[in-house]
């Protein structure tokens, strides 16, 4: 595939949407609905996926080679035989890495410049 | 019991309608991802029954229904600019279309206005439609085809037309769509005659005669007493405007509607691909 030979930081900055997802999938394989719960919760329910949204990032994840269908099933007390699950490829760790010390380093200059002061004053219910 | 039986019921209703409207997605996206989309918007149906009934589900499918009509719109296109080949042709006939539109209508002749006005106004009685009324009249088929017959009109519109001659309704026709005549706002019993002809000092003939078939025929009607006694004044008489010339909309259209669709291609499969990543 063409964009697997691309680099983690060629990827970057990534959407809220794909980030979100691909973080959720750091834990282990999840299926969509699990994606959806987790992105919701994680998110404060600020970034609510909808099916169409959330499947076709998955789609274009695949194709970028950064998430994979999962061959191996949960236990069967807990599978579900109409659900696929993904997971994380060894690029989508990495490209979510990369995205997650960007964040970092904007963290690090928002506190440098003491905005997140300002910013929770300025929102004092739920913040930002 | 009645709330189970409602509750599968409008789940299974939503999913029934969710499956329909999948069907507005590409096919292999279908293929790859419907059964998955359709489970998952059954557990999202069954979540959203349990924390809140029918305000609850009606809140979910407003969510969906705005995901569902951004994300139709961008898999289409996606789906579309896999096709390089027949996006790329299409845009150069689009291109092609736009570059001849605008050749043609940058040779197509120019059209004159001249703009005649004239005051009319009613001497005994106050009819509110006095003036809309002769406006009507001065459009009418005895006075411009008066003018027509005056002047030659059948001959000189049909050769300008590049056909030798025409009978006296077809350039009735023809004349009549190159006629406006407006009341201008705060100019009381003020009529504005505009006439467009290829020709500057045609357009203006052509605005002075329809004004003298108008007195004509007034004349006649007030001697005959048939029509209540009025008063017409000449306020500007109709000159060759060499500078009102504008081209026709019928030759300017296609340019334009060819630009829109061109700009409309660069959006949709240049731009919009390249953001397409929510």
């Amino acid at each position: 595939m063409k964009t697997t030979s691309m680099t983690p930081q060629s990827m970057l900055p990534l959407t809220p949407a794909v980030f979100h997802i691909l973080l959720a999938l750091t834990d282990g394989e999840r299926h969509g609905y699990a994606i959806m719960r987790e992105v919701a919760e994680s998110t404060n329910r600020q970034i609510n996926l909808g099916p169409g949204t959330l499947y076709g990032t998955i789609k274009r994840l695949l194709k970028a080679g950064m998430i994979e269908e999962s061959d191996e099933r949960p236990a069967a007390t807990e599978d579900d035989e109409r659900r696929r699950y993904y997971r994380l490829t060894g690029l989508g760790r990495r490209v979510v890495e990369a995205e997650a010390c960007r964040y970092n380093e904007v963290a690090k200059l928002v506190r440098q410049k003491q905005l997140a002061g300002k910013l929770a004053k300025a929102v004092p219910v739920g913040g930002i | 019991m009645m709330s189970k039986n409602f509750d599968g019921r409008a789940v299974t209703v939503s999913v029934k309608i969710y499956e329909w409207l999948l069907l507005a997605y590409p096919p292999s996206f279908r293929q790859r991802f419907g059964s998955e989309m359709k489970q998952l918007f059954l557990d999202q149906c069954r979540d959203a029954w349990c924390q809140g009934a029918g305000w609850a589900l009606a809140g979910l499918w407003l969510r969906v229904l705005l995901d569902w009509t951004k994300t139709i719109l961008w898999e289409n296109i996606e789906q579309l600019t896999h096709r390089p080949a027949l996006v790329r042709v299409f845009g150069l006939v689009l291109a092609g279309a736009f570059l001849c539109s605008v050749l043609l209508a940058n040779f197509s002749p120019h059209s004159y206005t001249s703009v005649t006005l004239i005051h009319v106004r009613e001497l005994q009685g106050a009819d509110p439609y006095f003036v809309a009324q002769q406006s009507k009249i001065i459009k009418s088929y005895s006075v411009l085809t008066n003018v027509i017959i005056n002047q030659r009109l059948h001959v000189i519109l049909a050769e300008q037309n590049g056909v030798k001659r025409w009978t006296i309704d077809q350039a009735y026709d023809y004349l009549s769509k190159r006629i406006s005549i407006k009341q201008p706002t705060r100019m009381k019993g003020v009529l504005r005659i505009t006439v467009n002809n290829l020709d500057p000092t045609f357009a203006a003939r052509i605005a002075n005669g329809i004004v003298s078939s108008y007195l004509n025929l007034k004349q006649q009607n007030d001697r005959l007493g048939k029509l209540p006694e009025s008063e017409t004044v000449i306020l500007d008489p109709a000159r060759a405007e060499w500078k009102s010339r504008s081209r026709s909309m019928s030759a300017v259209l296609p340019a334009w509607a060819f630009g829109a669709a061109l700009l409309m291609w660069g959006v949709f499969f240049r731009l919009l691909p390249k953001l397409a990543h929510y």
